[in-house]
């Protein structure tokens, strides 16, 4: 800011060049209409027999609208922007322009608007295209299967519903879940893979944000910038202030700049945070459009506004240079009811989806998803082999956990076997929890689930987990080469993991013996807070019941 | 009127000109409309305000060669 200085020879030398540019030249033909009848965004037009589905319009105050509607008199047209200054009986003109974005390499850093303007106040940004909004989604040669992994760097979802490159992974939750820190998480995660310069594992986030307070999308900028994340993160806002149009547009918005980058052979995420917002806000338009009302008072096609926007997310065929867009809608439910008509919807459109409950948030679970709903229809292709291979019984032993929780609350003695299993389950559960703005990598997480589910924790007081994942990764990475070699080859093999199991078995023992003021009263204390985490878990049960 | 130009197959053009149009300037237009649309009635208004040039509508077409509608373009031009 303080080499800011203002030479008027420059002002003057633009202000010249600009009115050297302007040519008032021949008078052209074009097409006007007129306002009959304007209000809460919305103008019904007379005339403009010629225009476009979704072309663009100018008032004559100079704000822009988008022709929705097409009847054979009039056309109904949202206002994009302010409204207050369109009367009835003003000129409408023609653009003669489908609505498109600017979009390239610049926007990377940046915080724009649904019509691609920046608004973070960091000057213009130089386009290398413009591309248009509604395009088709790429075909069925045109793609080919989701295969690679796109690392979220959050335990709990990498190991059992694992999302690929290019698939579509659904976020479903109340509000004050932790779905926005899945999204923060993911893109944060990103940071070596961008860092390593190498196009192929290079992935380039956007983050769209629907209706949400100034405040909050301030705060993900800040988030992303202090965690090094801004330089490959556009940031598309439309905040709650904005007019419906603009909260409509928002996703088709930060899909084309995506799909620029997945055309040119490169990675994208995109981040709708959140859905549930654009469908109210296409609902308003569609009222005040006086389309029918169907359930819920949603259009008829709001299965179609979600469906066209995701269906652009995809994995291209090698022939197309194989970029890939990676989906992550969010959908914020009431009350936990994932059979509202937006939340099932969006459900049958994704590719799988990842459900984070309030209930398990107030028990500390955090991130706090329901595994037992949480599903990925991807699987294990988008696995590293590593990750795949310790993640095998993570899934079916978190389940057996809590089918034993809930029989567990009736009965008070427990056969050796079934107890076994409760400690399991609760170190597991306790091993997946994880620190916001702190994503593991790939052979990190590797590591520490295969401590659960090898039964190594089994005997670690539960209250101790933690402490021991961090200190026993903190081993791994000083005492050996175990985590290099699972990062180089991505895969855990037999050699890898007999030695893996050596070191942490050694490390338990100077664990316990270090960790804990001795050994038996160690043990002791395990065995009562175990019984005591079960009734605590008895009573979160009860509750949800 | 539309409607009743309409039935007698003739199209309506609005024409506005800031001094009232002479009667040469009258039958150039009237045929150079002509040309393009078939058979156009003229309906002239007067209005200083447009200061020079002429704008016509025809339909939902417009050809706006008036002074006024340049400066505005300008303007607008300066302000974005």
């Amino acid at each position: 800011m303080a080499e800011l200085t203002i030479r008027p020879d420059e002002i003057r030398d633009a202000l010249d060049a600009f009115v050297q540019s302007y040519d008032p030249g021949q008078a052209s033909r074009e097409e006007v209409g007129r306002v009959s009848e304007a209000g809460d965004g919305i103008a019904r037009v007379e005339g403009l027999p010629g225009v476009m589905a979704n072309e663009l319009l100018r008032f004559e105050d100079g704000s822009l609208g988008l022709a929705l509607n097409l009847d054979v008199r009039e056309i109904g047209v949202v206002v994009l922007g302010e409204f207050s200054g369109i009367e009835e009986g003003q000129e409408v003109r023609r653009t003669g322009e489908i609505l498109s974005v600017p979009v390239g390499d610049e926007f990377l850093g940046r915080v724009v608007d649904p019509l691609g303007n920046p608004i973070d106040g960091l000057g213009d940004i130089r386009a290398e295209a413009r591309r248009a909004l509604e395009l088709q989604a790429p075909s069925v040669v045109q793609r080919q299967s989701v295969k690679e992994p796109l690392m979220t760097g959050i335990k709990a979802i990498d190991a059992m519903t694992p999302i690929g490159r290019g698939q579509r992974q659904l976020i479903i939750g109340d509000r004050q879940t932790g779905k926005s820190a899945i999204a923060l998480d993911t893109i944060i995660n990103q940071r070596d893979n961008w860092a390593s310069g190498d196009p192929k594992l290079q992935v380039r986030c956007i983050y769209v944000a629907i209706g949400q307070k100034g405040s909050t999308i301030q705060g993900v900028r800040r988030a992303l910038e202090e965690n090094g994340a801004l330089e490959y993160t556009t940031i598309v806002a439309a905040p709650a202030n904005d007019a419906a149009g603009f909260k409509y547009l928002a996703p088709y918005t930060g899909s084309a700049i995506g799909q620029h980058w997945m055309y040119a052979g490169k990675h994208v995420l995109i981040i709708f945070d959140d859905l549930s917002k654009q469908a109210d806000a296409y609902r308003a338009v569609s009222l005040l459009l006086r389309r029918p009302p169907g359930r819920e008072a949603y259009p008829g096609d709001v299965f179609y506004l979600h469906s066209r926007l995701l269906e652009r997310c995809a994995k291209l065929s090698d022939e197309l240079g194989g970029g890939s867009m990676t989906g992550l809608p969010f959908v914020e439910t009431r009350g936990n009811d994932v059979s509202a008509y937006i939340p099932t919807n969006v459900i049958s459109i994704t590719d799988g989806q990842i459900f984070l409950e309030s209930d398990l948030f107030n028990a500390n679970v955090r991130p706090a998803i329901n595994v037992g709903i949480s599903v990925s229809r991807v699987g294990g292709a988008a696995q590293t082999k590593a990750m795949r291979k310790v993640s095998g019984s993570l899934r079916v032993d978190l389940a057996q956990y809590r089918a034993l929780e809930s029989f567990a609350m009736f009965a008070s003695d427990l056969d050796a076997a079934s107890r076994a299993q409760l400690a399991r389950g609760s170190r597991l559960v306790e091993l997946l929890k994880q620190r916001q703005y702190s994503p593991f990598p790939m052979e990190e997480e590797a590591a520490s689930i295969f401590a659960g589910t090898s039964g190594l924790l089994d005997d670690v007081p539960v209250e101790d987990v933690r402490r021991f994942e961090s200190e026993m990764l903190d081993h791994l990475r000083r005492n050996t080469k175990i985590l290099d070699t699972i990062r180089e080859t991505r895969n855990l093999d037999d050699d890898t993991e007999a030695a893996l199991r050596e070191a942490l078995q050694q490390f338990k023992r100077n664990f316990v013996g270090g960790g804990s003021p001795s050994v038996q009263p160690g043990h002791e204390s395990a065995e009562a807070i175990d019984a005591e985490d079960v009734n605590q878990e008895r009573i979160v049960r009860q509750k949800r019941g | 009127m539309e409607a009743a130009a309409e039935r007698r197959r003739q199209v309506v053009a609005h024409v506005v000109a800031a001094t009232p149009l002479t009667t040469e300037q009258r039958s150039r237009l009237e045929a150079a409309l002509q040309r393009r649309y078939g058979r156009v009635r003229l309906n002239v208004d007067v209005d200083p305000s447009v200061i020079g040039g002429l704008r016509v509508q025809v339909g939902s077409e417009l050809v706006d060669g008036t002074v006024t509608a340049r400066l505005d373009e300008a303007r607008r031009r300066l302000a974005g």
